[in-house]
């Protein structure tokens, strides 16, 4: 029987070990926390549980052109945190349960490669030192921290602090406009804090299309956030009356003063500690190199996951941790991440897949963009979110479908549909065949795929325009 | 104006017609009175000239059959055109069944052929990006090997076979291509004729009982005849071949051996009244059986005739359907290919019964009259399906055919010869 060890209990690190048993392996996962890694402790999960009940409240509180009126109804913080951990630790028992049930055992301790094969775990003064055939890294990643003055503090949060607040701060400054940085804006914003985005790049949201984030950002604005991009951060003092934020914007210094400051500006893989480097394990950039087969180049060595740098998203986790299990049991299998989908759960969210149109460009492709306004959606007016839109990127020659990006109601659910298109390489002749149900929000996908052709129904376009 | 590409009516036969293969690729440019398309009965090979000079349009792919009369194509006058003929119609890829198998360039290919083939399923999986990429760089898709779930060919695939173009190597199995661990040098399609000859022939060994009887036959007299008749070729009009007297002699006996005409139609031997013998000819890439109608009703100047203007047509490409249609009984004589004294089990051409090979004459050491002689010979070999022709049947054909080679004279009364 093969013997497989697998450092850390994350998304990667619990689909390695939940796959490599199902294969016939004999598991071992050893993890210095809590099962489900970042994601289902202090990441995905919890944020989009917030999120789901800052939306429910503001749709209560908007609710009266549906009729609705709820003068009493308050949001009570405490018991919504309760509520999240709730939920948490129902999730965190769920995947216990699930490697209990594949016969893996977990070891709680900290990891370190003596060989290979040998394993040593340490937990407080203990240490022991295992054997295994393979070995898969899935250490995950941590939040980067800003090397600027005052950073280091500890009153300077990170998304584990956003999540563990004990009260709802009357303001926030937040360092970095990426996912978490919005989506943490959202829920503190709808939650009556005063939100500062202070992004270093052209846009917040960078990896995103900038005419989805261009939508994003004016709701943000509205929604009463205040978002200053191409601005860095010098550095994070104190006050008698909170922190303050001391930036550049425009080579002008400024500065936006708050009760709380949290930085979200990426993350950063655990690569260290793990005794690699003698062993032969390549680390750049602070992050495991693998190929497509995640091995390290050690054999018999395998990382899977954060770990492993690239897209940091829990669902590529599950794509390297299976892949991972795979190869390591001696298959092989290889992870496409070109088809990789990102939901952002801001209000309207955001989601694509595939290139932007900026990036489609830059790759030197001769680009054709349908797009569909969700105003023009009668579902989206229904459910009363109709900013937004559908936005189609397509290469000209073989109508090949680049990127698909989407912001507005629902978008983490409709993006699904594209993703199907460009793992099988449709075209957008073959979505604008396909009957798409009235009245639903995944018709505006349909009406962006016949407007690469200036043909929507029920939208006229600015090609059809220009033309006359 | 566009004129269409039609799949004509030739001879009298109702048959769909199957496409073997289009003499260019969507889009390419065709001159008029060019050979655009090349179709098949299953039997012969015809080509469909252009009616005008244009683009071409392919409606129906190769591989796939086409009632005779329907348009199968069209030839734009301008490349406008062409695209409004591609988005009422979108060129259909390859697909269904047909005798036509995966085509493999054998040379490095520039630009692969246009007709990409059938799969075993009758279906191609492809993604539409691919598809959309093989067409516009003119991918053969039916050679390329798709790595996508199923097997479908993705586009990565297709930048594949693009890529090993542009760096000189054929998508296909090329020059330097291995297959079941041996080196190929080139491939060769199996359809049209050769996928006829293969069908044919397998389906004859597949579907009856052969069997073949060989002997010799003293030609003296023959040879003599036919010198006769050669030096007669002023007057005939004609050079009055081996072949020819061959068919004569073989006609007439037919009408007195009856089984030997005949063949196997359901649970019933129908004994064929006409005697129409099929004559081989061999090609350069291949063999096809022209058909004397009525022989036994033709002297041997008119089957002469006949003989010659029919190998003149197979030898062009220009038969059609009738010219090798309703055979009752073929002969094929070896012995115009050079043969010597040898023996071969010729195959029957089905649904025929018999078919009677002949070989070179040679001079043999032989016993007549108590003396050893020298005299030229004939070899014969008569292959004949056993379900319908008995031993003694074929013994006494073969006693007749030998009787009237050995002494031609008797042919003044053939029927009595024949007995």
């Amino acid at each position: 029987m093969t013997g497989v060890a697998v450092i850390g209990g994350g998304p990667a690190g619990y689909v390695v070990a939940i796959r490599a048993a199902q294969l016939g392996a004999k598991v071992t996962l050893i993890e210095e926390k809590r099962v489900g890694g970042v994601c289902l402790n202090c990441g995905c999960l919890p944020t989009k549980f917030l999120l789901h009940s800052v939306g429910l409240y503001h749709e209560i509180q908007t609710g009266a052109q549906y009729g609705i009126d709820a003068p009493g109804a308050s949001l009570d913080f405490a018991a919504l945190m309760a509520g999240k951990q709730r939920t948490v630790a129902k999730l965190v028992a769920g995947v216990e349960g699930l490697l209990e049930a594949n016969g893996v055992t977990v070891r709680r301790g900290r990891a370190r490669l003596v060989s290979p094969t040998q394993i040593e775990v340490s937990s407080g003064e203990a240490k022991e030192t295992i054997p295994a055939d393979r070995v898969i890294l899935a250490t995950g990643a941590r939040a980067v921290r800003l090397p600027v003055p005052g950073a280091g503090s500890p009153a300077v949060l990170d998304y584990e602090g956003l999540l563990s607040l004990d009260h709802v701060p009357k303001s926030a400054v937040i360092v970095g406009g990426g996912v978490v940085g919005v989506e943490m804006a959202t829920v503190l914003n709808r939650l009556g804090c005063k939100v500062t985005i202070i992004e270093m790049l052209p846009h917040i949201l960078p990896a995103q299309d900038a005419e989805v984030v261009a939508v994003l950002d004016s709701a943000l604005r509205r929604d009463g956030v205040d978002v200053f991009c191409r601005a860095r951060v010098e550095r994070i003092g104190e006050d008698p009356a909170g922190k303050v934020v001391t930036f550049t914007l425009a080579d002008q210094a400024k500065e936006v003063k708050a009760e709380i400051v949290a930085v979200c500006v990426g993350q950063q893989p655990n690569a260290e500690g793990l005794g690699l480097e003698p062993l032969g394990v390549t680390v750049e950039k602070g992050r495991v190199r693998v190929n497509e087969r995640l091995e390290t180049g050690v054999p018999l060595v395998y990382a899977a996951g954060d770990v492993t740098g690239g897209m940091m998203r829990a669902h590529v986790a599950f794509a390297h941790g299976k892949a991972a299990a795979e190869n390591a049991m001696g298959g092989g299998s290889a992870v496409d991440l070109e088809t990789v989908p990102q939901c952002i759960y801001t209000a309207p969210e955001v989601a694509s897949v595939g290139l932007t149109e900026e990036a489609a460009v830059a790759g030197g492709f001769a680009v054709s963009v349908g797009r569909f306004p969700f105003a023009a959606n009668a579902m989206a007016d229904v459910l009363g979110e109709s900013r937004g839109l559908v936005k189609i990127v397509t290469e000209t020659k073989y109508n090949r479908i680049l990127g698909v990006h989407i912001v507005g109601p629902l978008a983490s659910a409709l993006i699904a549909e594209a993703v199907l298109a460009m793992k099988m390489e449709l075209t957008p002749a073959e979505i604008a065949a396909t009957v798409h149900a009235h009245p639903t929000l995944s018709e505006a996908l349909w009406e962006a795929s016949l407007d690469i052709t200036g043909e929507a129904i029920h939208y006229v376009s600015r090609r059809r325009r220009a033309r006359g | 104006m566009a004129v269409p590409v039609t799949v004509a009516k030739v001879g009298w036969g109702t048959e769909p017609i199957s496409l073997v293969e289009w003499k260019g690729s969507e889009g390419d440019r065709v001159q008029q009175a060019g050979t655009v398309l090349v179709i098949t009965t299953g039997k012969i090979e015809s080509e469909v000239e252009a009616a005008a000079s244009g683009y071409l349009h392919i409606v129906v792919p190769a591989g796939e059959k086409a009632e005779i009369g329907s348009t199968v194509g069209m030839i734009a006058e301008s490349p406008e055109e062409l695209a409004t003929l591609q988005k009422e119609a979108p060129p259909r890829p390859a697909a269904t069944t047909g005798a036509a198998a995966a085509p493999v360039s054998a040379a490095p290919a520039p630009a692969p052929t246009g007709a990409p083939a059938a799969t075993e399923t009758g279906r191609t999986l492809i993604s539409p990006v691919a598809r959309k990429m093989a067409e516009e760089n003119r991918i053969d898709i039916t050679t390329v090997t798709g790595t996508g779930p199923g097997g479908r060919i993705v586009r990565e695939d297709i930048e594949k076979a693009i890529a090993a173009r542009a760096s000189g190597k054929a998508a296909a199995p090329g020059p330097a291509a291995t297959f079941q661990g041996k080196k190929v040098k080139s491939a060769l399609p199996l359809r049209g004729m050769r996928g006829a000859i293969a069908e044919n022939m397998q389906r004859s060994l597949a579907t009856s009982a052969q069997l073949t009887l060989m002997g010799e036959i003293d030609a003296a007299e023959l040879v003599k005849l036919r010198e006769t008749l050669v030096s007669q070729e002023s007057r005939l009009g004609v050079r009055v071949t081996y072949t020819d007297i061959f068919v004569f002699v073989v006609a007439r006996l037919l009408h007195d051996h009856p089984l030997v005409n005949s063949s196997i139609a359901g649970s019933e031997i129908k004994l064929w009244e006409d005697v129409n013998i099929g004559v081989a000819v061999a090609l350069e890439d291949g063999l096809i059986v022209p058909v004397v109608r009525d022989a036994d009703k033709k002297s041997v100047v008119e089957i002469s005739q006949t003989v010659k203007t029919l190998a003149d047509k197979a030898r062009t490409g220009k038969l059609v359907p009738d010219d090798v249609a309703g055979g009752t009984f073929t002969i094929t004589n070896l012995g115009a290919l050079g043969g010597g004294y040898r023996f071969e089990t010729v195959i029957i051409n089905p649904p025929e019964s018999a078919i009677l090979g002949t070989g070179g004459i040679s001079d043999r050491v032989v016993a007549r009259g108590g003396q050893v002689v020298i005299r030229p010979v004939l070899t014969y070999y008569f292959t004949y399906d056993h379900r319908v022709i008995t031993g003694s049947v074929a013994a006494s054909f073969i006693g007749a055919l030998t009787r009237v080679i050995e002494n031609p004279y008797l042919l003044i009364d053939w029927q009595k010869a024949a007995l």
